[in-house]
This record gives structure tokens, C-alpha cells and sequence, in this order.
């Protein structure tokens, strides 16, 4: 009998405490939670899929080999450098059923003697080339103005991203960015 | 004898709460596929994606290297093995070399009308070569074409090491056989 009371005794004693090392861990987990929330906006990830549009993204892409405009076609798919996806390639006009592209000579700039600067362009369109087109992508803007991409990453006129198709890989500009009607 | 009994009891108990059992693994499972699940969601080109095995497919790529000195053409030959000079990871064997284009720059000069005009001028001693590159390449949807990780495409920026010859150039054409 002595010695069940004492094991009764025992099992309350070793029964689980709440010790420092327990709020430890949890305060840990609620920063690590936390912490995903605010690097991931978790909740945009659920909700960004609202209010999502087409958009008509115009780009150009300056002084490349005047091969490489045959290799991008309408509705070659264009990515990121990570793989994401930004858009599909549509006719640079409405003029231009067929091509992806149009396709103009490159230029350099040269001093002049009298101090100015000259634009000269390469003679054919069989050596260097500048070309324009345009992709249609996803996405939405946001309460401040910017445009978001697929509802996650920013776009906007003047910026330079390097992209790739499944046979290209190119550095465009970012153009213009209009709602498609 | 209840000694013995109780004994007995406590350390059946112990084995029992130690044992590692079913509902364990299946905990340590489900643990495992949550943390797979996040590294992929919130990491594209994480190694998990890497570890997807794509098609199989001959490629014939062209790559030109701009610039190259005349005593160096024959350096490059046909059947030549192609490195990359960064990875030391093969990239095909070469099918066909062609030199016939001479080094071209844009410059602004003037006519015997004093106008200025834009004209390609002609290196005497330094060619355009273009060497064209048979391999095994790796196709994988959304990504295009790699052969040894090495990825192919229009536009890449490669650098190259032959057994005789080792220079920087664009690629500038694809073929898929």
C-alpha cells in the first residue's frame, strides 16, 4: 500500500509540466509562422487571383543578331529567368497577323567633331537588329498604381528584364502596359 | 510475487510508450511531404524541379565567336569535343566550322561628298566563326533544351573550350533532329 501510494505519487510528480523550454519553442513557432506571413503574404496568395485581367505588354529588343527575331513566334510562351511564367507572344499589331516581331536596324552613337552626338544605324537589316513586340499577360494593378504580374511581381514601362522562351533567350524593355478591350 | 507482478507491468508499459509505431510514421510522413510541398510552392527552380527527368533529343546548335584572330581558324576542328569552359561539362562533339564571314564594326565615316554616313568596315585578319555543335540534349517543358545542365538557346551567352582553342560567343541557331 506504501509503496502504490508512493508510485501514485511518482506519476503525478513526472506528469507534464509547462516549463521554460515549452514556451520557448512555441514563442519560436509563432515567429517562424509569422515570419512566412510577412515574406509570403500568405493571404495575397489566396486572394490574388481577384480582379485579375489580360493585359497587352509592348517590349522592345535592342542590338541582337538579325537571325534571332526567327526564332520567336506568336504563341511562343515567355518566362522569367526563375521559370515563372509572364506572358504569351500576340501579333505586334494588328498589322502584323503573322510575325512576332517587327524588325528594324540597330544603331550606335558616334561623336560628332563639334561635340554632338550621331545615331548610326547599321545599313541592312542583315547584320544588327532592334525589334518590338508584344505579350499578353495576367495580371493586376494595384491600390497604389503598380501593375503586378500574375498578381506577384511588378512591372512597369522602362524596366529590363532578361527573359527566355523554349528557344530564346533575349533582354527585352518594357514598353507600355494597356488593358486588352 | 505482487512485486514481481508490478514489475513487470511498469516495464511492459515502458516497451509499449518507447515502441516507435504505425501512427509515428505516418505523422513523420505527412511532416515530410508538407516541408516538400512548401520548399516547391516558394521555390521555382529549387533542386526538387532539377530532379525532373525530361525527353531525350539530338540537337545540331550554332554557336559565333566574333573577332577571331586568322592564325586561329584551324585551330577549331570537326569532331572536336566542346566543353564548357565555366562547368567542365561536355556539350557535343562539332559537325561543320564555318569562317568565310569577316569581322565587321559600324563606323561612322566620311564620303567624298563631306557627308558622314554609317558603314560595316572589314577587318583584314579577324573572321566571324561559326561552328556548329551535334548533342544529346535534355528537353524539358517551359525550359527548352540543356545538354549537361548546360542550357541551350538562342541568345546564350557560351563559353567554350575545344582541345586546341577557347573563346566566348552567342548562340545563334537550334535545330532539333
Amino acid at each position: 500500500m506504501k509503496k502504490n501510494r508512493e508510485k501514485n505519487g511518482e506519476k503525478k510528480r513526472s506528469s507534464h509540466r509547462f516549463k521554460a523550454l515549452d514556451a520557448v519553442i512555441i514563442l519560436l513557432v509563432l515567429t517562424a509562422v509569422v515570419g512566412v506571413y510577412f515574406r509570403y503574404n500568405i493571404f495575397d496568395l489566396f486572394s490574388k487571383n481577384k480582379d485579375m485581367q489580360d493585359y497587352y505588354v509592348s517590349f522592345s529588343i535592342e542590338d541582337v543578331r538579325y537571325t534571332t527575331p526567327n526564332y520567336i513566334n506568336i504563341g511562343d510562351r515567355v518566362y522569367y529567368s526563375d521559370g515563372e511564367e509572364l506572358g504569351v507572344l500576340v501579333a505586334e499589331s494588328e498589322d502584323m497577323s503573322n510575325l512576332a516581331l517587327s524588325v528594324t536596324p540597330a544603331s550606335e552613337l558616334f561623336l560628332n567633331d563639334d561635340g554632338t552626338m550621331e545615331e548610326v544605324f547599321y545599313p541592312n537589316n542583315e547584320s544588327r537588329v532592334n525589334a518590338k513586340g508584344r505579350m499578353q499577360c495576367r495580371g493586376t494593378y494595384t491600390a497604389e498604381g503598380g501593375f503586378l504580374v500574375n498578381g506577384s511581381n511588378y512591372l512597369s514601362s522602362g524596366q529590363s528584364l532578361s527573359v527566355h522562351t523554349e528557344t530564346v533567350t533575349v533582354t527585352i524593355e518594357i514598353q507600355n502596359i494597356e488593358a486588352v478591350n | 510475487m505482487n512485486n514481481s507482478a508490478n514489475s513487470v507491468t511498469d516495464s511492459s508499459k515502458k516497451k509499449k510508450i518507447g515502441r516507435f509505431n504505425l501512427i509515428d510514421l505516418i505523422l513523420v510522413v505527412i511532416i515530410l511531404l508538407v516541408i516538400a510541398a512548401v520548399l516547391y510552392v516558394f521555390a521555382p527552380f529549387s533542386w526538387i524541379k532539377k530532379l525532373a527527368v525530361g525527353e531525350h533529343e539530338q540537337i545540331q546548335y550554332t554557336v559565333e565567336i566574333m573577332g577571331v584572330d586568322e592564325a586561329l581558324l584551324e585551330k577549331i576542328k570537326e569532331n572536336d569535343t566542346v566543353v564548357d569552359s565555366v562547368s567542365k561539362n561536355t556539350l557535343g562533339t562539332v559537325i561543320a566550322i564555318d569562317y568565310n564571314t569577316k569581322y565587321t564594326e559600324l563606323q561612322y565615316v566620311q564620303k567624298e561628298t563631306d557627308e558622314k554616313e554609317g558603314v560595316l568596315v572589314e577587318y583584314p585578319d579577324r573572321y566571324n566563326v561559326q561552328i556548329t555543335i551535334a548533342a544529346e540534349a535534355d528537353y524539358v517543358e517551359k525550359e527548352g533544351y540543356s545538354v549537361n545542365h548546360c542550357r541551350i538557346a538562342v541568345g546564350e551567352k557560351m563559353a567554350l573550350r575545344f582541345p586546341d582553342f577557347a573563346g566566348e560567343g552567342y548562340c545563334i541557331g537550334l535545330l532539333s533532329e
